[in-house]
């Protein structure tokens, strides 16, 4: 298996394909470390998973025009939306995994930027639910 | 009630001038009503009126 330089990722946010206009994708998931440690001759402390969390990060190109991402992050602030994430492009397959989940779309930075950069914006939203992974 | 697609991006994996359904989006998670509020879709079966205009002369 070859190592993999992310060039081509896709990303949907709400149904709609952004990947042209995001720079950068993590989705990160952690799950709670809940200690179960009891008397015994071990010595040791034990440990069970908990409960998930999980959360996606993306940095945007800002572009205020019909359909590109202002207008459609915007009416889905405040809402839970579809998000869906692979590493290269937009067939899945065992190579190309895809990511499904609801984001709740928890912030959002209409402007920001200073003189002369890009307008961007990067937001972290936390995930409602289950990631479904999907190879096929 | 079915949309068409009217934005340059995809929606649902469907393409500019492409159909697609109420099931469709509800299966995929996403809310009609946003991406109509984006100008992504825009309703493709909008109802007909169905009471004509008077015409003069007309009688009862």
């Amino acid at each position: 298996m070859a190592r993999i330089v992310l060039t081509n990722a896709y990303i949907s946010v709400g149904g709609v394909d952004l990947s042209d206009l995001v720079s950068s994708v993590s989705l990160s998931s952690t799950f709670d470390v809940v200690e179960t440690t009891a008397f015994s001759s071990s010595a040791t402390k034990t440990r069970v998973a908990g409960l998930a969390d999980n959360s996606v990060t993306l940095e945007f190109h800002q572009d205020y025009a019909t359909g590109e991402v202002e207008q459609t992050i915007y009416p889905l602030l405040g809402t839970v939306a579809a998000v869906i994430v692979k590493p290269n492009g937009s067939t899945t397959s065992a190579f190309n995994p895809s990511y499904s989940f609801n984001a709740v779309i928890s912030e959002w930075t209409p402007l920001n930027g200073a003189v002369g950069e890009l307008a961007s914006a990067s937001v972290s939203w936390p995930v409602t639910g289950a990631i479904t992974k999907a190879v096929a | 009630m079915a949309y068409t697609v009217i934005s340059d991006r995809e929606v649902c994996g469907k393409k500019k001038g492409e159909s697609i359904t109420d099931k469709e989006l509800v299966d995929a998670g996403v809310s009609a009503q946003a991406l109509i509020a984006a100008n992504h879709i825009k309703a493709s079966n909008a109802a007909t009126p169905s009471i004509k205009p008077a015409t003069e002369g007309a009688t009862n």
